[in-house]
Order: C-alpha cells, then structure tokens, then sequence
C-alpha cells in the first residue's frame, strides 16, 4: 500500500485529507507542522508528501527544501496545498523543489486523480 | 491637519521675516506661541484617542479568539458528524463520482474546509489588530516614534467564493 505524508496545522485539514486518501486506499501518516512532518518522513520513506505552506515551527517551503535535501526524497512528488493563489508563492513554492501547487478547497475527486497522476 | 498646518505657517513666516525688526520678530514669537499651543492641542488629543482606542481594539482582538474558538468547537462537532452520516452509509470508503450522497459529502468537505479558513481570517485579524495596538502604544508612549520590527501579517486567505481551487503541477 502506497503511503502519503499529510502535514498540515489544521487538524480538520488533515482529518478531511486522510479521510479522501485513506478512503482511495493510500496509507496515510499526519503532521501537524513542517518539523513534525520531516521527522515522520526520517522514520518512514513514503510515496508522496502533501505539505500546507502556512504552518508554525516549520513552513511547507522550508520542508520542501528539507525533503529534498535528503536521498529517498530527492524525486518524490511533494504537493503543497495551501489557500495561498499568488504566483509569487507558487514561484518560491517551485524554487523551493515542489512537484505542484493546489489551491484550499480541495476537491476530494480531484486530489485523487492528481496523486494518481504523480505518485508512483 | 491643524498641527501640520501650524508648523508649515510658522516655517514660512520664519524663513520669510529672517532677521527682521523687533515688532516683526514678536509678532513671530506670538504667532508661534499661539501655533505652539495649538500643536500641544493636537497632540493632546491624539493621545486621548489613542488612550480610547487601544483598550477597544485589545477587547476587539479578544473577542475573535473567541469566535475562533467557537468556530473551531463548531468544525470539530461538524466533521464528527460528517464522518458518522459517512459511517451510516454503510460503506467503508468513499467513492467520490460525485453523484448523489458522494456529491453531498464532497459538498460537505468543501463547506468545512472554508469554516477551516475563516478561523484562518480570524487569526490574521487578530494578529493585525495586535500589531495596530502595540504600534499606537508605541506612538504615546514614544513620541510619536513607533516601534521598530512591528509589522502588518500578510494576507494568507483571498478566496472570493465557495468554488474549489485551483491545481497546478510544475
């Protein structure tokens, strides 16, 4: 079974993010900000890591950045799903080693069928 | 505007008279002291203001950690309930083809992700309410000097409609 790192501050977020993943049949392990999320990814290599940006301790950009700095992360898709749109963001969101950029609300039909897409 | 008029009016007059006569000179000095009294004025009721407004927006900014709290208390139960209706269904994962009962749960999902946003709203006004108290505290009791490393949070939540997002793969 495939497994998804789901990272986000907002425990409603992250419930109703498990909830569509788990519910498509992908493992799901939650963190609650960007440092929790990288000692999570340490512990277990998962397939595909989907990251809020805003978050306290550790943002999603600064996780991105970590993921990437390390071996098992260096080409796994990571998702940052944010309410941020500007393209600014979505630029530094880019630099920073992001596979893409998805806007909050999510679509639960459509979340599936991008980590379809990208995951492998 | 009073104080700036004050100011600009005695700057003028001042570079216009120079080293002129007595009576002229005194006429400045009168002149001045009338615009100094006036300033003092004008600050004085800046700072009265200042003194009203502060305590208002500290009781503003407790007010919506509550709301906050109330409407993270509210998204809570929500998604409880969402998940139970779920569980009444009777099946063990979604199938989101986003007819029927799916749609009304996807529907749901979106609704409780925008409820997630306003308590995101709640927190940056609240933040910015704070920064505008610690900035006019600053000002009365600095001299109109605010202070330094004070800044405005950025906007984070622009959403205009309940429409789902946009996706973009780099």
């Amino acid at each position: 079974m495939l497994s998804i790192l789901a990272v986000d501050d907002s425990p409603s977020i992250r419930q109703m993010v498990a909830f569509t993943l788990m519910g498509a049949g992908y493992n799901v392990i939650e963190a609650a900000d960007g440092q929790e999320g990288l000692a999570k990814a340490r512990e277990k290599t998962v397939d595909l890591v989907l990251t809020d940006q805003n978050m306290p301790v550790m943002d999603g950009f600064t996780l991105v950045k970590n993921l990437r700095g390390l071996p098992m992360y260096s080409s796994t898709p990571i998702l940052i799903l944010t309410t941020e749109s500007s393209d600014e963001m979505k630029a530094k969101g880019k630099a920073a080693g992001a596979t893409g950029w998805l806007v909050k609300p999510f679509d639960p039909v459509r979340l599936v069928e991008i980590i379809k897409k990208v995951i492998r | 505007m009073r104080l700036s008029n004050a100011l600009e009016s005695s700057t003028a007059d001042a570079g216009r008279i120079g080293g002129g006569g007595t009576s002229q000179r005194a006429a400045l000095v009168v002149q001045e002291t009338h615009n100094d009294g006036e300033v003092v004025e004008d600050a004085n009721s800046v700072a009265d203001a200042i003194a009203v407004v502060g305590p208002q927006l500290r009781i503003a900014q407790r007010e919506i950690g509550r709301m906050k709290g109330i409407i993270d208390d509210a998204s809570s139960e929500l998604f409880t309930s969402f998940c139970e209706i779920q569980g009444a269904f009777g099946r063990e994962d979604i199938n989101l083809t986003g007819t029927g009962a799916d749609l009304a749960l996807t529907r749901a999902m979106t609704a409780l992700q925008f409820q997630d946003m306003v308590g995101q709203l709640m927190s940056g006004l609240s933040q910015r309410i704070g920064v505008a108290t610690e900035m006019l505290d600053s000002v009365s009791s600095r001299g109109a000097v605010p202070k330094p490393g004070l800044h405005f949070p950025r906007q984070v939540v622009l959403q205009q409609d309940v429409g789902s997002g946009d996706v973009e793969l780099f």
